[in-house]
């Protein structure tokens, strides 16, 4: 360490003493800072340089501990050249970096590593040099001064060729722009191509500006491809580089453009096989690295540049190129993520949410469907239902009238012949009375006491079939009749009638009378009631008749499943549109309540009167 | 109003009753002191006769099929009929008897009583006067 310092120091006061040459110092003190020169040939702009200057930095500044210091400068020999220029850049270099040491010179292209090992002894005679470039240097000079190290960055125009062909195989021609400052770009692409002559037929754009450039490429023929190398136009105030060419002639190619340059990656070739400039400036930091930490750089061994081959998604796309022919291993790059990539949560979220939905709307359409039919039958048994019902009580109806008809025919009989007919005898007998001397026993009376007997009971028998009284003398003189009838010596029934119309339909009168009747007899003879009222009101829409006993009542539920009685009141007064209630509980009398519509036209006499 | 007669001139009378052995039985009995100018056996034909032959008495049964006795005498008293109205019937009852009056009728027979009671109601209602058949 003493003896480093020492020596430094010793290399210091030398130089201070000598020449204005750089500090440079190869064994770096521990802790001090170092300083790292990179010489690009050409401009700052030029676009491999700063993704080589990225790759350097990155891997100068992954090491803070050695405190690197980092300066690019460009020789830009192609837009300045000739030996004076040089010159000055070297004059340039040397004033400017006076007092700074430089610990280590990275020279990027065969012309910079020209340049610096010309000005190698001038500049920084100390500093090991690390290249990048074609040719590179012979081993037996790596040795010289410092050292030097570096990386060859091969060629692989022919991979790109093969590459295209692979990609389409029917390719028949192919045109390559390969025009560089001199022929020798032009040479190293013939060279490469030689063997392909028999597989396409090759042709080489050697326009000198860019509108001729364009001009040709854009009279390329079908099933062509083109092969880009490079394209440099240089003219006073005219300088355009080959990545800009690049982007130009992709544009107007109406082949596909293969590209044989990492920085053409994006301008619309369709791929190339290149190598990876930030990564050569990451591998020529790293061999920086290994110098200013003790390696001599002649120990390095110089490295060759990997390959590797990219695919511009979109251009195979738009060329309607197989991603199948793309070999395995290539750098698919610019590939856009299809809509399912991009969107699958969404897209299947969505589509089990729809089938979700589906699948609802389904159940729900069945589950209503289904509820329909079952509504469907509900109405149709209701329907039927309705219609027995309606059936049953036109039967009742029906019933009710045909007894009513026959009783009032049997009851006509009666009175028409039969109570005619005694009543004659009963005269007969009378006259025979009177003519008959000394009638012995009285037998003619007897006779006549027997037909007056037999007259009143077929009376009394038509009356129970049919009160004649009812058509002839009116509903309330038939109540009339039947309260007194039915009264005995311990019930007391009492009838009020108002408003009662003289003439009322005979078959409302008729229900009237037997449900009047009915109900006496019920009271008569289950309700041990002491007093029993009827009441007849004519009301404004019809009239209202109202029975009523204090006597021991019942259980109406019970009662209108037994017998004929309730129920054949009830339908009675249906039968002519009107309601009926019984109102009745054990020990606390009965009241039966009709009201009956009066109909403007004297209503469908079903009933007989 | 029934018009005045004298004894010497027959009481002319309309009878009126579904049951022709009644008719017969009922002429029998009014002949001689009445002449019978008409016998009906229903209403309607009954309303016609009365009419056309202005009798002084109408004798009419209480109930016949079709329109009543009580109908037929209330019909007549509104086409203004002068005849003297006499029931016949088989009910004693007094609904009856009220309803007859009611209807027009002055007299009114129980027909088992047509023999005795008929020719006294029928020269009652001449002279005016109600008659009524004794009520079981």
């Amino acid at each position: 360490m003493d003896m480093r310092i020492g020596a430094g120091i010793v290399l210091g006061l030398a130089a201070t003493l000598c020449a204005p040459t750089f500090w440079t110092n190869v064994s770096a003190q521990d802790g001090a800072p170092r300083s790292v020169l990179v010489i690009h040939s050409g401009p700052e702009t030029f676009p491999a340089n700063p993704l080589l200057d990225a790759g350097i930095r990155e891997v100068l500044a992954s090491r803070p501990e050695l405190s690197i210091d980092c300066f690019s400068e460009y020789l830009e020999s192609d837009l300045f050249p000739g030996e004076q220029a040089t010159q000055a850049f070297g004059d340039y270099l040397r004033r400017k970096y006076q007092g700074h040491r430089i610990d280590a010179v990275i020279a990027i292209t065969d012309t910079a590593l020209h340049f610096a090992l010309s000005h190698r002894e001038a500049l920084f005679p100390d500093a090991p040099l690390i290249f990048s470039g074609l040719a590179g240097v012979d081993e037996a000079r790596r040795s010289m001064g410092a050292g030097i190290t570096g990386m060859t960055v091969g060629i692989a125009y022919a991979e790109t060729l093969k590459l295209a062909l692979e990609l389409d195989p029917s390719t028949e021609r192919v045109f390559v722009v390969a025009k560089g400052r001199d022929d020798r770009t032009l040479e190293a692409v013939r060279a490469e191509f030689r063997d392909f002559a028999p597989r396409v037929n090759i042709t080489y754009l050697n326009e000198p500006t860019v509108p001729r450039l364009l001009a040709a490429i854009k009279a390329i023929p079908p099933r062509s491809v083109i092969l880009y190398v490079w394209h440099s136009q240089q003219g006073p105030g005219h300088i355009v580089y080959p990545d800009q060419v690049a982007r130009l002639v992709a544009e107007v190619a109406p082949v596909p453009v293969y590209g044989t340059s990492d920085f053409y990656v994006g301008s619309g070739v369709v791929g190339g096989v290149v190598r990876d400039t930030r990564e050569t400036g990451t591998r020529v930091g790293e061999m920086a690295v290994r110098v200013l930490t003790g390696t001599r750089a002649q120990d390095i061994p110089i490295e060759g540049a990997r390959v590797v081959t990219f695919i511009d998604w979109r251009q195979i796309t738009r060329w309607g190129i197989s991603e199948a022919r793309v070999p395995p291993g290539a750098l698919i790059q610019f590939k856009q993520p299809s809509a399912w990539d991009r969107y699958k949560i969404y897209i299947l979220a969505a589509t089990t949410l729809l089938l979700a939905q589906t699948a609802l709307i389904a159940g729900l359409l069945i589950q209503r469907s289904r509820r329909r039919q079952a509504e469907e039958q509900v109405r149709g048994s209701q329907a039927a239902l309705r219609t027995s019902y309606e059936r049953i009580r036109d039967l009742g109806a029906r019933l009710l009238g045909a007894q009513e008809n026959e009783r009032s025919r049997i009851a006509r009989e009666l009175h028409d012949d039969v109570s005619q007919q005694l009543a004659l005898l009963e005269m007969d007998l009378k006259l025979l009375d009177g003519a008959v001397q000394g009638d012995p026993g009285g037998l003619v009376d007897e006779a006549l006491n027997r037909a007056q007997g037999i007259a009143r009971s077929v009376h009394d028998l038509s009356h129970r079939l049919h009160p004649a009284k009812l058509r002839l003398i009116g509903l309330v003189a038939a109540i009339h009749g039947l309260q007194r009838e039915l009264s005995q010596t311990n019930i007391d029934i009492t009838f009020t009638h108002d408003n009662v119309p003289p003439t009322l339909p005979p078959d409302l009168t008729l229900c009237l009378f037997r449900i009047s009747q009915e109900a006496l007899q019920n009271a008569v003879k289950y309700s041990q009631a002491r007093h029993v009222s009827v009441c007849l009101h004519g009301v404004p829409e019809g009239l209202a008749l109202t029975i009523v006993d204090d006597g021991v009542g019942f259980d109406v539920d019970t009662a209108w499943g037994k017998g004929l009685g309730l129920v054949s009141m009830g339908e009675r007064v249906e039968a002519i549109g009107g309601t009926f209630q019984v109102y009745s509980k054990p020990g606390a009398g009965t009241r039966v309540e009709v009201n009956v519509p009066l109909r403007a036209v004297e209503g469908t006499a079903t009933m007989a009167v | 109003m029934p018009s005045s007669t004298t004894s010497s001139e027959p009481v002319r009378v309309l009878l009126v009753d579904d049951n022709e052995a009644m008719l017969a039985r009922a002429a029998e009995v009014l002949t001689p002191r009445c002449v019978v100018v008409g016998a009906a056996k229903d209403g309607p034909t009954g309303i016609q006769a009365a009419l056309a032959l202005r009798p002084d008495v109408i004798v009419l049964d209480v109930s016949m099929p079709g329109m009543s006795g009580l109908e037929v005498a209330l019909w007549l008293r509104k086409a203004h009929s002068t005849a003297a109205v006499v029931f016949l019937s088989v009910h004693d009852e007094e609904a009856f008897v009220l309803a007859a009056r009611v209807a027009g009728g002055i007299g009114y027979v129980a027909k088992p009583r047509l023999a005795s009671d008929l020719i006294i109601a029928v020269e009652e209602a001449l002279a005016g006067r109600p008659f009524v058949s004794p009520l079981r």
